[in-house]
C-alpha cells in the first residue's frame, strides 16, 4: 500500500470514527439511511464490494467497475415507498454514475423522521431525495470513488436540502473486493428541532467472487458500518445462483444483520436473470411490521 | 388461490424465457451408403498390434502435484527455460510458481510414454495437449491413442505442458518449443546406454502430433525444427533439425502465435488434420488455412489430408476433457446432444491416425488409398459423415483462384477459364464459419439456374458449365497419362440463383431485379457432370457423385440458444470442400476413344441439378503414386 492510500484509509476511518463518538441524536434526512438496491437488500444491505449501478448508494469507489442501469422500488407499510434509480457509464479510465433515491412518506412527527417511521402511518405528509453523482477511477492499485450529492427532506410544510459527500476506496483481494466507504459527509439540516446532522456511516465490506460448488454459482457479502451516534453493526448474505442455460439463472438470497433503528434482523430475496436483464425480489424484515418488500430490475 | 395463480404465471414466464433453445437439428446421415464398402484389405489400424505396450514416466522428479512426475519417474530430466516464448503478468508468473513450485525459467520436461515391448528401433511420436485447466491435467488424455500405437510398433511420448495452461494468451509458441526440446531430451535418451530407450528410436521417423493449441503449435515446430534462430528474438538460437516426417494436428488453432508477424509457412512433411463439426471451442476448421499453406518443394513423397468429422467435438479426442468443450458447465451453452460418443469419436482417430502414422513411418503403403478416398474404409469409420481433403505431392495446381483478379486465367501459363449459362461466377475468399474469419485462399463460386423464367414452368435452358483448357503445351509439361488425375475440391453451397431471363424478352424491360438467391431444397440431390475432352474432340463424361460424397454443407449447430448461434457465425454451416481425385483411367473406361495424354478441357456440366451453387478450389493434375488407386475406385 503506498503512502497517499494509507493517509487516505486513515482518514476516512477517522472521520467515520469521530461522526460515531458523537453523542445519538437523530439524523437527517431519513431517505439516506434506506438500502440502495434490491440484491443487496436481500444479503442483508451488505454491498461495500458490489459491481452492479446500484453500488453507488453504498461506496462510489465501485462505480469504477460497475456497468449498467438499475431501478428498484420498496414498499413499506402503507403507502409508504422508496424508488430509486442508479446508471453507470464508463469514462476514460474510470466511470461515471448517477443515483437517485426518492422516498414518499407520511409521518407522525413534525420534525423528525426516523427509520420507524416506515412502519406507521402518520399525519404529516413527507418525502426525502437522494441525487448523486460519482465518479471513480483507479488509483494507485485501488479504485477510489467520490459522491457529489444533493439530499433533501420535507415534513409537512418544512422543507430543506443539503450538499453532501460520500468517499470509497477498493481493491480485488483474496478472490473478492475489500471496500471501504464513508457517506453523507456534509452540514447539518434545519428542523423545528435544531440542527440535525446528517446520517454520516462508514462502512467496512467484503464481497466474495462468485465461486462455482457444483452446478451453483454461490457469492457472499459482509459489510460492518458505523453509523453516527449508533454503535457498529454487522451485516453478512450470500446467493445461491444456478444457470440451466447460457445467460439465465435464478439465484436465492438471504442475509443477517444486527438490527438497527426500525429494521428487522433477516433479509432473504431471489433473483431471476436472462442475459443482460435481471429481475430481483427482495424481503427485509421490519421492526414492529411484517417488514418490507422491494423489486427491482438491473439492465446491464 | 391468487397466489397460485402468480406462481403459475411466474413458471410460465421463466418456461417461456428458457425457451429460445433450438431443436436438434442435423443433416441427413447418408454415411450408410457413403461408407458401405470396404476396400482395403489390409488389418484395421485403428485395432490394437502385435506388441505388448509398456508405459512410464520421466520428468523432474521433484513435481508438487502429480506423483507421475514425482516418485514414479522412470528417469530424471533437467528443466529448461521457455521465458523467452512464453510471458506473463508479474501476478500471474507468482501466482503459477506458487501453484507448480517452479517458475517458469525451470519449465519441467515431463512425459509419459507408451512403448512396445521390442528391441527396436520405433518411430517416435510426440503429441502435445491444448490449453485447459491447468488442474485438470490434460496428458493422460492420449492413453486411448498411446496404448494403440504402441502395440503397433510406434513409441508414444505424451508431453506435460499443463503449466502453460491457463490464461496465458500468444504462447504457442513456446509449446512448440518444449515440444522441441523433448525431442533433444529424446536424442540423448537414445545415446545414453543406461537409459531404457537406449538406441530404440528410429531417429529417421518422427512425428509430432498436436490438439487444439497443441495443434497450433506443431506447425510452429515444423518452422522452428528448421530455424536456426527464434523469429521474434534472433539472439534465441534453435538447433533442432530433426527428421520430422509427418504431422498431426487435431482441432487446431491458427495464427494464435505468428512469427514476425506472419502464418507460419509449412512445407515438405506429410499431415494430417482433423476437425469436428460440433467443436464448441474451436468452432471452425482452422486447421484448413495450415493445409492450404502447405507446399512440397523438395521432390520427396508426401501427402496432406484433412478429415472434418461431423457430429465431432473438441473434447473427445482427449479421454480427460471429453465434452467440456466450454468449461465445466458446457452443457448449459452448448448443444451435446448432436455428439457422437466419447468411443466413436476415439475410435475414428485411432483409425486415421493410426492408418496415417503406419502409411507414413512404417510406409504401409496398403493405407494410402484411404486418405484419397474416404469410401475405401466404409467398415472402419464409425457411422457418421465425412468431408475430406487430399493432395500429394505430385499435385501440380491449374486453377487456385488466389494469383490475381483475373478470373479467365488460371495459376499457370496455358489456363484459360470459361463460364457457359453460369449465373453467378466469381471468386472470392471461402470463409470459416466464425463471422471476420477465412479460410485464407480463394475459391470460384458457380451458381446456375437452368429454369427459364415465365409462365411456363418447364422451360429450361441450355446446361450451364464451367471450362478449364489446357494448352497442348502444358499438358505435355505435365506428363498427362492414362495414370494421371483430374484433382479437383468442391462444396454445394445452399444457394440458388434465380431462373434465367428469357433471352429476347423484351416484356422484361421494367421488370423488378430478380429476387435474391434462395435456400435450397435438400431433398434435391446434388450432382454434376465431369466432361473431359482431348485434343480431337472426343469425350468422357462422369457424374462428380462417381468419385466422392457430394452433400449440400452439414447442418452444425453448436450452441443451445439459437441467437447466440446467429451472432457467432455467419452460416449453420462450415463450408469445407471435398476433394475428388479423379483418374483418367476411368474416363478412359467410359470413353475408350478419349485419350487422356490429349487432354484439353475439364469442363464441369451443371445438368444433373436443375439449380444450385458450388465453391470450387484447387484444381489441378496429378501423377500419384499408385498406391494410392490399388483400391479398385
Amino acid at each position: 500500500m503506498t503512502m497517499h492510500i494509507r493517509w487516505l484509509v486513515a482518514a476516512l476511518l477517522l472521520v467515520g470514527a469521530a461522526a460515531a463518538g458523537a453523542q445519538e441524536f437523530p439524523l437527517a434526512p431519513l431517505v439516506a439511511r434506506l438500502p440502495g438496491g434490491t440484491r443487496a437488500l436481500a444479503m442483508a444491505n451488505a454491498d461495500a464490494g458490489g459491481r452492479e449501478s446500484d453500488v453507488i448508494f453504498y461506496n462510489p469507489a465501485q462505480i469504477a467497475v460497475a456497468r449498467g442501469t438499475g431501478g428498484s422500488a420498496e414498499f413499506y407499510t402503507g403507502a409508504n415507498l422508496l424508488v430509486t434509480f442508479s446508471t453507470v457509464l464508463g469514462i476514460g479510465p474510470g466511470a461515471l454514475g448517477v443515483g437517485v433515491q426518492s422516498l414518499t412518506f407520511s409521518n407522525a412527527d413534525i420534525a423528525y423522521a426516523s427509520p420507524n417511521a416506515l412502519g406507521t402511518s402518520g399525519a404529516f405528509p413527507s418525502s426525502g431525495l437522494v441525487f448523486a453523482v460519482g465518479y471513480a477511477q483507479p488509483l494507485f492499485g485501488f479504485r477510489a470513488g467520490v459522491n457529489a450529492k444533493l439530499l433533501e427532506q420535507s415534513i409537512g410544510s418544512s422543507r430543506d436540502s443539503r450538499g453532501s459527500l460520500d468517499v470509497g476506496l477498493s481493491r480485488d483481494l483474496l478472490d473478492g473486493t475489500l471496500g471501504l466507504s464513508v457517506q453523507n459527509f456534509g452540514p447539518a439540516f434545519r428542523t423545528f428541532l435544531g440542527a440535525m446532522s446528517q446520517p454520516t456511516r462508514t462502512n467496512l465490506g467484503f464481497t466474495t467472487n462468485r465461486y462455482e460448488v457444483g452446478p451453483f454459482d454461490v457469492s457472499a457479502a459482509a459489510t460492518t458500518s458505523l453509523l453516527r451516534g449508533r454503535d457498529f453493526v454487522a451485516a453478512g448474505g450470500g446467493e445461491i445462483a444456478y444457470s440451466w442455460l447460457d445467460g439465465y439463472s435464478v439465484a436465492v438470497r438471504g442475509g443477517v444483520r444486527r438490527a438497527t433503528e426500525g429494521e428487522g434482523p433477516w433479509t432473504l430475496g431471489f433473483g431471476f436473470n436472462a442475459d443482460r436483464v435481471s429481475l430481483d425480489y427482495a424481503f427485509e424484515s421490519r421492526y414492529h411490521t411484517h417488514g418490507a418488500h422491494r423489486i427491482g430490475v438491473r439492465i446491464r | 388461490m391468487r397466489m397460485a395463480r402468480r406462481w403459475t404465471v411466474a413458471a410460465a414466464a421463466v418456461a417461456g424465457l428458457g425457451g429460445c433453445t433450438q431443436s436438434l437439428k442435423l443433416s441427413p446421415d447418408d454415411s450408410k451408403t457413403v461408407l458401405s464398402q470396404q476396400l482395403i484389405t489390409a488389418p484395421d489400424p485403428g485395432e490394437p498390434g502385435p506388441y505388448r505396450v509398456k508405459y512410464l514416466t520421466y520428468g523432474s522428479g521433484t513435481d508438487r502435484r502429480r506423483a507421475a512426475y514425482r516418485d514414479s519417474v522412470a528417469f530424471r530430466t533437467a528443466a529448461v527455460d521457455a521465458s523467452p516464448f512464453v510471458t506473463m503478468p508479474r501476478d500471474d508468473a507468482k501466482r503459477r510458481k506458487d501453484l507448480w513450485g517452479f517458475d517458469i525459467k525451470h519449465s519441467p520436461l515431463n512425459g509419459r510414454v507408451w512403448y512396445p515391448d521390442g528391441p527396436g528401433p520405433f518411430p517416435l511420436v510426440v503429441i502435445a495437449h491444448g490449453n485447459h485447466d491447468p488442474t485438470d491435467y490434460s496428458d493422460p488424455g492420449y492413453r486411448y491413442l498411446g496404448e494403440l500405437l504402441a502395440s503397433r510398433g510406434f513409441i508414444l511420448v505424451s508431453i506435460d505442458e499443463n503449466y502453460i495452461n491457463g490464461s496465458l494468451r500468444g504462447e504457442n509458441d513456446g509449446r512448440a518449443w518444449i515440444m522441441l526440446e523433448h525431442l533433444k531430451a529424446w536424442k540423448a535418451f537414445t545415446d545414453s546406454a543406461r537409459n531404457p530407450f537406449y538406441r530404440k528410436v528410429d531417429w529417421n521417423e518422427i512425428a509430432i502430433m498436436g490438439h487444439s493449441r497443441g495443434g497450433g503449435a506443431v506447425v510452429h515446430a515444423v518452422q522452428f525444427n528448421r530455424l536456426s534462430r527464434y523469429p521474434d528474438d534472433a539472439n534465441v538460437r534453435f538447433d533442432f533439425h530433426f527428421n520430422i516426417r509427418s504431422v498431426v494436428a487435431i482441432a487446431p488453432v491458427d495464427g494464435q502465435y505468428k512469427p514476425a508477424g506472419e502464418f507460419d509457412p509449412i512445407e515438405n512433411v506429410n499431415f494430417l488434420v482433423m476437425h469436428g463439426s460440433h467443436d464448441g471451442d474451436v468452432s471452425e476448421f482452422m486447421g484448413l488455412r495450415p493445409y492450404e499453406r502447405l507446399r512440397f518443394t523438395d521432390g520427396k513423397p508426401y501427402f496432406k489430408s484433412a478429415w472434418y468429422v461431423y457430429r465431432a467435438n473438441h473434447g473427445q479426442w482427449n479421454s480427460i476433457w471429453n465434452n467440456h468443450d466450454n468449461g465445466p458447465r458446457s452443457a448449459n451453452r452448448l448443444d451435446l446432444r448432436a455428439l457422437l460418443s466419447p468411443d466413436e469419436q476415439r475410435q475414428f482417430a485411432r483409425v486415421v491416425i493410426g492408418g496415417f502414422l503406419e502409411a507414413t513411418l512404417h510406409h504401409r503403403t496398403e493405407y494410402l488409398p484411404m486418405f484419397r478416398d474416404q469410401r475405401t474404409i466404409g467398415h472402419w469409420l464409425p457411422k457418421t459423415m465425412y468431408i475430406t481433403r487430399f493432395q500429394e505431392s505430385s499435385f501440380r495446381l491449374l486453377a487456385g483462384y488466389d494469383e490475381d483478379v483475373d478470373v479467365t486465367t488460371g495459376s499457370v501459363p496455358g489456363v484459360t477459364l470459361e463460364g457457359d449459362s453460369l449465373a453467378t461466377w466469381d471468386e472470392a475468399p471461402i470463409p470459416l464459419r466464425f463471422k471476420n474469419d477465412e479460410q485464407n485462399t480463394n475459391a470460384v463460386w458457380l451458381g446456375w439456374n437452368d429454369r427459364i423464367a415465365g409462365a411456363d414452368t418447364a422451360a429450361r435452358g441450355r446446361p450451364a458449365s464451367y471450362a478449364i483448357s489446357l494448352s497442348d503445351s502444358l499438358v505435355r509439361a505435365l506428363r498427362v497419362g492414362d495414370t494421371s488425375s483430374v484433382v479437383l475440391s468442391l462444396a454445394p453451397t445452399r444457394q440458388i440463383p434465380p431462373p434465367r431471363r428469357a433471352p429476347h424478352d423484351s416484356a422484361a424491360k421494367g421488370r423488378r431485379a430478380p429476387k435474391p438467391p434462395a435456400v435450397h431444397d435438400d431433398s434435391v440431390p446434388m450432382d454434376l457432370t465431369v466432361e473431359l475432352v482431348d485434343a480431337d474432340g472426343h469425350r468422357a463424361r462422369l457424374p462428380l457423385s462417381l468419385f466422392g460424397p457430394v452433400r449440400r454443407p452439414l447442418e452444425t449447430h453448436v450452441l443451445r440458444r439459437a441467437d447466440r448461434e446467429r451472432q457467432a457465425f455467419r452460416e449453420p454451416y462450415e463450408l469445407v470442400l471435398q476433394t475428388y481425385p479423379m483418374p483418367l483411367a476411368a474416363f478412359r473406361k467410359v470413353a475408350p476413344s478419349f485419350e487422356p495424354a490429349r487432354l484439353r478441357a475439364i469442363r464441369l456440366v451443371f445438368d444433373r441439378t436443375p439449380s444450385g451453387t458450388v465453391v470450387m478450389d484447387d484444381v489441378g493434375l496429378a501423377n500419384p503414386d499408385p498406391a494410392f488407386l490399388i483400391s479398385g475406385r
